[in-house]
């Protein structure tokens, strides 16, 4: 039990320390222009493609 | 005269970036070798599953903590492989689970290839492309927050399900975190190798340990 309790611990001391760097990107990171996001998408599919294929041959 | 000036501070700064990228990859390189041996020798140890904590603790006080203040300094490589040494050695308990498991080999080494293949897939990506990830910045950190508060609700209501969909949520967060880590070095954003190389190792990091889980469970039907 104390095991679980320290995780919890140090998760939530890695959420109060992410916080503030949060809120400063949510505020200050620039907008996507046309074309920004999929050009994430299409990498991002790719992987989870390649981890269901890694998931199915295992 | 004008035109010379600007084009020798294009041509420095190129030469700039190169340098940071180059340094930037030979030190992960070089780190991620130290967090195999320092794994290995955890396994070898069968070191007990408390180890995880400690060790991650103990690499999260020097990442918050002391990294910052060194990074600048000669000894901020120390503490870069004190940290992934620390992260290496905290895999050893639940190495060791998987490899106890019935083709657990096999899936510790898919684990490892298809970390390697994600990253340098989306390395090669954001690198060729040059395009700036930045805009994922608010979005990537959300997302992390979001799964940190769900995985402490889940350490006490241990639901599988919820379980598997943070894993699969980590693997697409630190894809994207590799785009925005690789994109902030191409484009500005990044100037030191140190904090750039923590960066990447941490991605790799939790990819390798959220694909394991994955992986695990997928054989474990």
């Amino acid at each position: 039990m104390w095991l679980k309790i320290g995780t919890a611990l140090l998760l939530a001391a890695m959420v109060i320390l992410l916080l503030p760097q949060a809120k400063n990107m949510v505020k200050h990171s620039p907008k996507a222009k046309s074309g920004d996001w999929s050009s994430f998408v299409m990498p991002i599919t790719l992987v989870a493609l390649l981890v269901v294929i890694l998931m199915w041959i295992v | 005269m004008q035109n010379n000036a600007v084009a020798n501070r294009s041509a420095e700064s190129i030469l700039y970036t190169n340098k940071l990228i180059r340094n930037t990859y030979i030190l992960l390189s070089m780190t991620l070798l130290f967090s195999a041996v320092t794994a290995a020798i955890s396994v070898v140890l069968r070191m007990p599953p408390s180890t995880y904590l400690f060790s991650i603790g103990g690499a999260f006080v020097l990442m918050w903590f002391v990294l910052p203040r060194k990074a600048n300094s000669s000894s901020g490589i120390g503490i870069v492989f004190l940290i992934t040494g620390l992260l290496g050695f905290s895999l050893g308990p639940m190495l060791n689970m998987y490899l106890s498991l019935p083709n657990g080999p096999q899936i510790v080494a898919t684990a490892l290839g298809g970390t390697g293949v994600i990253f340098m897939g989306l390395s090669g990506y954001a690198l060729t492309t040059k395009r700036d990830f930045s805009f994922l910045g608010g979005f990537l950190f959300v997302g992390i927050l979001v799964v940190l508060g769900a995985a402490i609700l889940n350490i006490f209501m241990a639901i599988p399900a919820l379980s598997l969909a943070l894993s699969a949520a980590i693997v697409m967060l630190m894809s994207g975190f590799i785009l925005f880590d690789t994109s902030k070095m191409v484009n500005g954003g990044i100037d030191n190798y140190v904090i750039a190389t923590v960066q990447l190792y941490l991605n790799i990091f939790n990819l390798f340990v959220s694909l394991l889980h994955l992986l695990g469970f997928a054989r474990d039907e």
